[in-house]
């Protein structure tokens, strides 16, 4: 190879470097103006989706804590172990709503991220959050799926066993009663206890 | 600076070579975000942003670039600036970036701002190229905008996200297909209007001789 092509090559690689570490940098600086906690933003939308105030604490609650949970879930095939993990969990201010952002695995396009809202020992609200199911719309269009989580009591919503889920929509489904069951593992675990006093 | 080239170069992005209608450039988005005026307005402004920006560096670097890794090249500067409007969406337009959130990467690979790239920014000054992502931007943006409106009042029965009482809605399956249909006829309409258009100009350029001629026989 001559030498006028050696340096042909090199310099089109120092250029496209140059370039790269231009728009790395000017990236770098994008993401830290627009970059959010996590924490915080789970915190913003328990607030949004509940309408009761939620003071971001200094330490993490679920710090020490056991997170992953499995439940054993319906499915067309038969039955199947789904894990699901809490990623942040809040008390209200007035100390009346646990919130919890869970993110349920074993759905068709991943991980599906749930807020699982828990008031009185009872399930009381329950909103999708970032996945990439197509059939989420299903489950919401469902008059009977999310209908039999919500007030019930959850000593009765542990395991999972005995929810039905959505025909089409199967492994959505499982995701969610997956992330629905680790909210309500962790509320008796940790929590039933000093809320009922 | 240029006044003719200037006036040439914002009538082709918006008329001449518009990118949706004439040159037939990045349908993909234009079908799949066309569904209301809003997706269509964001999607065209998302799509300026990147136009503009990439126009102005590639053509600011186009001496130092070299031509075996210009592709390459072109393609980091463009992907930086669809990675900046993603990152800004998401942060200040959530539910925007729910909704069109997948198309906005898709930009990278969107053809007319490689094809503008290539054609154009890599051959001309940076203020010309970016008057270039402008009117293409603008073109593109005023298309989808066209569609969205036509699609979201004949398949959505809405206005700007406003239901239209009595007015019924196709379901999702009609609606897209319609919005095929929306686009092939809205492309007719557009070169229909366009060729009257340069027709007319070419008569009057043949026309203006004999006018002045008329002109100085009078006086």
């Amino acid at each position: 190879m001559d030498r006028a092509k050696k340096r042909a090559i090199f310099q089109s690689i120092g250029v496209l470097a140059v370039i790269a570490l231009v728009c790395g940098v000017l990236l770098g600086a994008v993401n830290a103006l627009t970059w959010v906690d996590p924490r915080t933003e789970a915190y913003a939308k328990f607030a949004a989706d509940t309408g009761f105030s939620f003071t971001v604490p200094e330490e993490d609650d679920t710090e020490g804590r056991e997170t992953a949970f499995t439940a054993t879930v319906s499915s067309s095939g038969g039955t199947r172990t789904v894990t699901a993990e809490i990623e942040y969990y809040g008390l209200s201010d007035d100390g009346t709503v646990h919130a919890f952002c869970v993110s349920g695995s074993g759905g068709y396009g991943g991980d599906v991220q749930m807020y699982v809202y828990i008031r009185g020992g009872m399930i009381y609200k329950i909103v999708a959050g970032e996945n990439s199911e197509t059939f989420m719309d299903s489950l919401a269009g469902s008059d009977t799926f999310y209908a039999q989580f919500l007030n019930v009591p959850v000593s009765e919503l542990l395991d999972g066993s005995g929810t039905d889920y959505v025909s089409g929509a199967t492994r959505s489904s499982n995701a969610v009663t997956a992330a629905v069951g680790a909210a309500a593992k962790y509320y008796e675990l940790y929590l039933a206890e000093a809320a009922n006093g | 600076m240029d006044k003719a080239k200037i006036k040439d170069t914002m009538l082709d992005g918006l008329l001449r070579n518009n990118p949706t209608f004439v040159l037939v450039l990045g349908t993909c988005p234009t079908i799949a975000t066309t569904t209301s005026l809003f997706n269509a307005f964001a999607m065209g402004v998302a799509t300026m942003f990147v136009l503009i920006f990439s126009n102005l560096f590639i053509s600011l670097l186009r001496k130092a670039i070299p031509d075996r890794v210009r592709i390459p090249c072109y393609i980091v500067i463009i992907s930086t600036f669809v990675i900046i409007v993603r990152q800004v969406m998401n942060r200040f337009m959530p539910d925007l970036y729910t909704s069109i959130g997948t198309f906005i990467d898709l930009i990278v690979v969107n053809c007319i701002i490689l094809a503008r790239a290539e054609s154009y920014a890599s051959c001309n000054k940076p203020l010309y190229s970016m008057l270039d992502g402008v009117s293409m931007g603008l073109g593109f943006t005023c298309a989808l905008c066209i569609i969205g409106i036509v699609r979201e009042f004949l398949a959505g029965g809405a206005f700007a996200g406003f239901a239209i009482p009595g007015f019924p809605a196709m379901d999702a399956t009609a609606a897209n297909i319609f919005g095929f249909i929306v686009f092939g006829c809205m492309m007719a309409l557009f070169n229909f209007l366009v060729q009257k258009w340069n027709a007319r100009a070419k008569r009057a350029e043949k026309a203006l001789p004999l006018a002045r001629a008329a002109e100085e026989a009078a006086k």
